[in-house]
């Protein structure tokens, strides 16, 4: 009778502990057959969706944003952060006023005058370099006459330029927005009577009168 | 010994058919599911990717309004919906058609009459209002603007970046493989069906047992793919792709989400055979003992 009993048992653990068994069988053969299909896919993913497995979204990445402060010739000057609202621009001649941004990019040009990353921060010896739209801000850019005051105020110190010459150049120029030896500021905006885009370029270029640094 | 000659014979076939059983799966899946063009335009229209679409049209023609001048409204009002969708489907269908090496329809995938007129008449307008001399210049800017209009909507329209996928050469790859498909999957059910045969004749003495190793397959292939799923979708994986164009994250993601369900769905299905075969056992197995 026990001996019945026992072999009972015996038959109903088996019973239960083989699909335990084939699941840990074909869970690990499945496993080695599917590791390197599934690192070249993950691969795959990464340079095609950059796949994060925190899932941070690009919205949700926070960019370090904070001002960096520094010293050029015993000068206190702030270099912003990409996006970075750092100046204001003033031109009386044509009624404008505007935010400076550091950095350009669709976004912010809705919201001010850019400056090209490329060029040197307001206060550098170089070749500042600021880019709005033809229908927004930079609407009147082609009535600013040689002579004109333009004024770049930040929270470090103040910028005074006179407007020197016009220029119309290609898109693909890229002569008036490259680094220069001398202190200058080039605005730039598309240029052309007609709607749709344009390759052409007016930029005005204007030559530094006056750096106030603050105390 | 002979018992457990049996019973080792049986737990090896067992497995070989737990795999078979997702290969089969796995293969059915791609020709029903992943190569199939009903899939991707159902998602099209239950996501309302249309609207996305147009709502990055939109945003786009609004940002390049301050450097072209031209209100978004100009290019919106002459897009229609309905056309724009259909354009969408379209150009999926087509993309499919191509690798499965069927016709692909003659169909324009989007008919820019109504852009073109659109944009001509805001041109015209503009011109008249500022005494602009209509000249071959005019003609040319007219010309340029109306090509970058088509481009920019074509590219809007391709949801799934299949022009990218066709120039990186995935689409050509698919095109080579899917001749195989078919094969494959006679092959695939063909094995599955001898393991079943085989097992069938191991435990040819009880048909319970049959029973209790064809449940025990069902259970171990579909818990084998559906916990994978089951991460994929609780994890929000797929969230996790970086896709900086709103209306491409949400065809994407929409995409390998829909699939990890079907492939849920069916591991449900096969799971529940399992427990089916399991009830069978104990009923048969109760019925031998009596």
């Amino acid at each position: 009778m026990s001996v019945n009993k026992e072999k009972s048992k015996s038959a109903k653990t088996v019973v239960i502990a083989t699909p335990i068994i084939v699941l840990v069988i074909c869970a690990a053969l499945a496993a080695i057959m599917c590791y390197f299909p599934v690192r070249k896919a993950e691969t795959l993913m990464n340079i095609a969706f950059s796949a994060d497995p925190d899932h941070a979204q690009i919205s949700e990445i926070k960019y370090d944003t904070k001002e960096v402060e520094a010293e050029i010739d015993g000068n206190k000057i702030v270099y912003p952060s990409f996006g970075a609202e750092y100046a204001s621009l003033k031109i009386d001649s044509i009624n404008l006023e505007a935010p400076v941004f550091w950095g350009s990019s669709e976004e912010l040009l809705k919201q001010g005058v850019c400056q090209y990353s490329g060029s040197v921060f307001i206060g550098e010896q170089g070749n500042v370099v600021l880019d709005a739209h033809c229908n927004t801000y930079f609407y009147e850019l082609g009535n600013v006459k040689e002579g004109d005051i333009i004024t770049l105020t930040t929270s470090y110190g103040e910028f005074i330029y006179k407007a020197k010459e016009q220029v119309l150049f290609k898109e693909t120029e890229n002569r008036y927005i490259s680094p220069t030896a001398d202190d200058r500021l080039t605005m730039y905006t598309c240029y052309g009577n007609l709607l749709g885009p344009t390759e052409d370029r007016l930029a005005v270029i204007c030559e530094l009168v006056e750096k106030k640094f603050y105390e | 010994m002979k018992k457990f000659n049996n019973y080792a014979a049986s737990l090896i076939f067992t497995i070989l058919t737990a795999f078979f059983i997702i290969f089969t799966v796995f293969v059915r899946f791609a020709g029903t599911t992943v190569m199939n063009e009903k899939f991707y335009t159902d998602i099209v229209k239950s996501e309302k990717l249309t609207d996305s679409v147009l709502n990055s049209i939109n945003k786009f023609f609004d940002d390049s309004y301050a450097s072209s001048g031209i209100p978004a409204e100009v290019y919106l009002n002459a897009i229609d919906k309905d056309e724009l969708e259909s354009a969408i489907c379209n150009k999926i269908e087509n993309t499919l058609l191509g690798i499965k090496g069927e016709k692909i329809s003659d169909k324009e995938v989007f008919n820019f009459s109504e852009v073109e007129k659109s944009i001509t008449n805001y041109f015209e307008a503009f011109a008249e209002e500022n005494n602009v001399d209509v000249n071959e210049k005019y003609q040319e800017q007219l010309d340029k603007t109306i090509a970058a209009a088509k481009t920019e909507i074509e590219n809007h329209i391709d949801i799934f970046m299949l022009e990218i996928m066709e120039r990186s050469g995935v689409l050509e790859k698919a095109e080579k493989l899917y001749p195989f498909l078919t094969p494959v999957m006679i092959a695939v059910i063909s094995a599955l069906a001898v393991c079943i045969v085989i097992l069938a004749v191991l435990n040819r003495k009880s048909i319970s047992a049959l029973f209790y190793w064809g449940a025990v397959s069902c259970l171990c292939s579909s818990v084998i793919v559906a916990v994978p799923c089951l991460i994929l979708k609780f994890s929000d994986y797929f969230n996790g792709l970086v896709i900086r164009t709103d209306y491409i994250f949400k065809s994407v993601t929409a995409v390998l989400y829909s699939m990890v369900d079907t492939l849920l769905l069916v591991q449900i299905i096969i799971f529940a055979a399992a427990v089916i075969l399991f009830v069978l056992y104990a009923v048969t197995g109760r019925l031998k003992k009596s």
